[in-house]
């Protein structure tokens, strides 16, 4: 009798241990899933930054419109991403998703549309733009 | 199947899942290190970027040089200092 008690006693310690495991397992995506998006998002601004400054060097750009471009693309961006990532990291299980990740992906569709129009069919930046979409995406897909 | 045998299974499952924790645990750390690294470029890019959006284009200042070896201090040039950056030698 004392034998079946203690091995029920065991094996609901172990479903316990499970049943934590299992949960802490299923919220542990989070934080990949925007460190993919924000190395997309970062990618993409660094190649659309540099391409901005390659066509300011072979004057097919301004130094207004690059300017603009900072101003309109690079910073909004860069901003939302840094704060999307600082709250990340201070972000705890259970708790809800931090505005500015939310944010972020609107950014980053604006973005992609602003950097499309700005620099038309650039192979580089076309795929750094899909990209960063397809893993705004997967995050979109993890976190609904 | 017998007691012990079940009590085999219930430790290998409740050990697998423990050692998945634990993985995930680690995974964490790695992916909060990799947000750290992240982190610390983009404020980089951002901070050249900031730099570029608040240039001053209209009075072509080149107080805003970036580059500390051709304008210590990040200063405006005096207008004899700047003659002398333009004069082309013979």
């Amino acid at each position: 009798m004392y034998q079946y008690q203690s091995f029920k006693a065991m094996i609901a310690c172990w479903g316990v241990a499970l049943v934590i495991a299992l949960s802490i397992n299923a919220c542990a995506g989070f934080k990949p899933a925007v460190k993919r998006l924000g190395d997309a998002t970062y990618e993409a601004v660094l190649t659309a930054r540099n391409t901005a400054d390659n066509m300011v060097a072979n004057g097919s750009m301004s130094k207004i419109q690059r300017q603009e471009f900072a101003k309109n693309i690079t910073v909004p961006t860069l901003t939302i991403l840094e704060q999307a990532i600082i709250d990340t990291l201070a972000w705890k299980e259970g708790e809800p998703i931090p505005e500015n990740v939310s944010r972020l992906i609107g950014q980053l569709t604006k973005s992609a549309d602003d950097i499309l129009k700005t620099f038309g069919k650039d192979s580089n930046l076309h795929s750094n733009m899909l990209k960063a979409k397809s893993a705004a995406q997967e995050f979109l897909d993890k976190v609904q | 199947m017998t007691k012990e045998q079940l009590a085999i299974l219930a430790l290998q499952a409740g050990f697998e899942a423990l050692l998945g924790l634990f993985r995930r645990h680690q995974q964490g750390e790695n992916v909060t290190a990799d947000l750290d690294a992240l982190l610390k470029k983009v404020q980089s890019l951002k901070a050249e970027e900031e730099f570029i959006a608040n240039e001053d284009l209209g009075t072509g200042s080149v107080g805003s040089d970036p580059n500390p070896l051709i304008n210590p201090g990040n200063k405006p040039l005096t207008t004899e200092e700047l003659i002398k950056g333009l004069k082309v030698e013979d």
